[in-house]
């Protein structure tokens, strides 16, 4: 009961937010209300019993990306709104991604009922959520996570080449 | 959750919410007393018996001042900000256990949580330099939160060092963890770059660069006025608090002492408040005594000195982990 | 709901009173504080100085390059974490499987320190 009701507040503010990030006229409102709308998706996670996975949203996503995206606007400080650049050609596109993004979306969660209440069913076991996903990472997928390392070290180089002064 | 829990729930944390504006004010009133004696002063001595009750003074004062804002300052953000700030570093109370079976709440991932919520105060300070449309307010703000995510990450790793020991990240299992050792010397390591880290987290001397006022005027919160600045005071103090009481829960026992498992209530909390008290007191201190360092050092510091060090911290606490089991 | 997610109820209480608290706080002093601003008064403090130009000029982009650094560790410290909890049962295995992680991650680490990645200036 108090579940449900939780789960439409988190939806409505994640949903809101969202709506806002992209109608804002200032890119730092912008921000801010994607800060928002992740801690939503937070709230979301949490509420399924993907604690982790809910601290893990507020820590890198609410708090690392968002600096991120906000030093970029500081770094360009845009005078005039976008929107102004976008062509008829380009909303359509826009319209188009953002359509077949949607039927993917509803196309997975028609079909993953069943995978999508599997995270939980640890917590009955009497084991905590963060045991439990440890022990599936660090014992069944060794081979995802090590590769993982050489994905993060690309990044790292990529970084570089960006810094990198003429 | 029956209505009673809920009821008793609320009742405790309005308590502990009210007590940290108080506690805020001593320990300002605290700091201006220790400063003046380090710089052979009294400190306030006027408001009450041995101006103790200047914290008070500083509230009115703070409420009935005029808030001015900026002519071409974004108002809105100008006037969100601080409670942008404000809100998240007083939120993590509700995970910091105060003494035994004292905490407001305890979960999973406590500890992960609590440094999740109080990274998010970051942005009250990036978007009140930015609103302030003061180019003080901007560069205080900028290098705030450069500042502090470099010395998050290093924070984080020492953090790993204490939940292999503890082998959870729940805040009051890794204090009853400590029971037989405090982390601080199995780990010194690790306690070392959690307190560099934590000092530079919270804008502290040496690491003040934010707000330094021989080049930055006063930093982000160089526009702010009565209750903008007070919120944004109130903001880094509960920061400072929360951090002298994560050293203590962390890395020097938390509530436990001497017979404190056995008595708890009163007694375990009075240990956790002198700890914490002392951590505050070493803040204090190292603001009366250290130079500032400049920010390519604090930079260098956090990304070529701390960095290595946690790491080797983690090999050392991992290595005795797996093979001590 | 699970036992475990009833744990956080407290924290979000905690945040929406926390917040309440904060905007008394503001609201508080409008009944009792002056407000009388003047052209002068709202000018940006800069020591005296009469303000040129705007104050939101570009920034560098060391701080941008630097947030993205964070982003890329901060990423390997969220592995950490399950690990770390699990490490007494995972053993000698788990120690290992660590190391090599984290050696390879190191690897950028150096490469990034040698060729000025970490430099501020």
């Amino acid at each position: 009961m108090m579940g449900t009701a939780l789960f439409f507040v988190f939806a409505a503010v994640t949903l809101a937010a969202a709506v806002l990030v992209i109608t804002s006229r200032s890119v730092v409102y912008s921000a801010l209300f994607l800060i928002l709308s992740f801690l939503g998706v937070a709230g979301l996670f949490i509420l399924q019993g993907a604690e982790f996975l809910g601290a893990v949203q507020i820590l890198l996503y609410a708090g690392s990306i968002v600096v991120m995206f906000v030093f970029v606007v500081m770094m360009v400080n845009l005078k005039e709104p976008l929107v102004q650049q976008w062509t008829a050609f380009r909303s359509v596109g826009a319209y188009l991604l953002g359509g077949l993004m949607l039927v993917e979306l509803f196309w997975i969660a028609g079909r993953a009922r069943g995978w999508l209440s599997a995270p939980s069913s640890g917590i009955e076991t009497g084991e905590g959520h963060v045991e439990m996903l440890g022990k599936v990472i660090f014992r069944e997928h060794i081979l995802p996570f090590e590769l993982l390392s050489l994905v993060l070290l690309t990044a790292i180089f990529g970084l570089l080449v960006i810094g990198r002064r003429k | 959750m029956t209505p009673a829990d809920l009821l008793f729930v609320l009742l405790k944390i309005l308590v502990v919410l009210l007590l940290i504006p108080v506690t805020v004010g001593f320990c300002t009133l605290a700091e201006r007393k220790i400063l003046g004696r380090i710089q052979l002063r009294f400190g306030p001595n006027r408001a009450g018996p041995f101006g103790l009750l200047q914290w008070m003074a500083d509230a009115v004062k703070l409420i009935t001042k005029e808030y001015l804002i900026p002519g071409e300052a974004d108002k809105a953000l100008f006037v969100i900000a601080p409670l942008l700030t404000m809100v998240p570093a007083v939120t993590v109370f509700a995970l910091i256990p105060f003494g035994k079976g004292m905490e407001i709440t305890d979960v999973n991932v406590g500890i992960l949580m609590l440094v999740a919520i109080s990274s998010l105060g970051t942005y009250g300070i990036i978007f009140g330099g930015w609103a302030s449309n003061s180019k003080y307010s901007l560069l205080g703000g900028l290098r705030s939160a450069a500042q502090m995510i470099s010395y998050e990450l290093s924070m984080g790793l020492a953090l790993v060092g204490v939940v292999m020991m503890a082998g959870t990240m729940s805040l009051v299992e890794i204090v009853e963890s400590q029971k037989g050792l405090w982390f601080i010397v199995a780990q010194p390591l690790g306690f070392i770059v959690f307190f560099i880290s934590g000092v530079a987290e919270t804008n502290r001397l040496p690491f003040d660069m934010p707000e330094a006022e021989g080049d930055l005027g006063a930093g982000y919160h160089t526009e702010y006025s009565a209750m903008g600045f007070g919120l944004f005071q109130l903001g880094e103090y509960s920061a400072i608090l929360t951090m002298a009481a994560l050293m203590t829960t962390l890395f020097c026992g938390g509530w436990g002492g001497p017979a404190a498992a056995a008595l708890g209530g009163a007694v375990s909390l009075g240990y956790f408040v002198l700890k914490t008290s002392f951590f505050v007191f070493v803040f204090i201190w190292m603001r009366g005594t250290l130079p500032r360092v400049r920010y390519d050092q604090l930079m260098a510091l956090g990304w070529k000195v701390l960095l290595p060090l946690s790491l080797l911290n983690i090999l050392w606490v991992a290595g005795y982990v797996a093979l001590r089991g | 709901m699970n036992e475990a997610v009833v744990g956080y109820i407290p924290i979000l209480l905690f945040f929406g009173l926390a917040a309440a608290l904060g905007v008394t706080m503001l609201v508080l002093g409008i009944i009792v504080r002056p407000s009388s601003p003047n052209p002068v008064k709202k000018i940006p403090y800069e020591c005296g100085n009469v303000p040129t130009g705007d104050a939101r000029g570009q920034v560098r982009s060391r701080y941008y390059l630097f947030a993205m650094l964070l982003v890329l560790f901060d990423v390997e410290v969220i592995f950490l974490f399950p690990w770390a909890v699990n490490l007494r049962s995972l053993g000698l295995f788990g120690f290992i499987e660590m190391a090599i992680f984290l050696g390879i991650l190191l690897l950028g680490y150096v490469y990034l320190w040698r060729n000025g990645g970490l430099e501020w200036d």
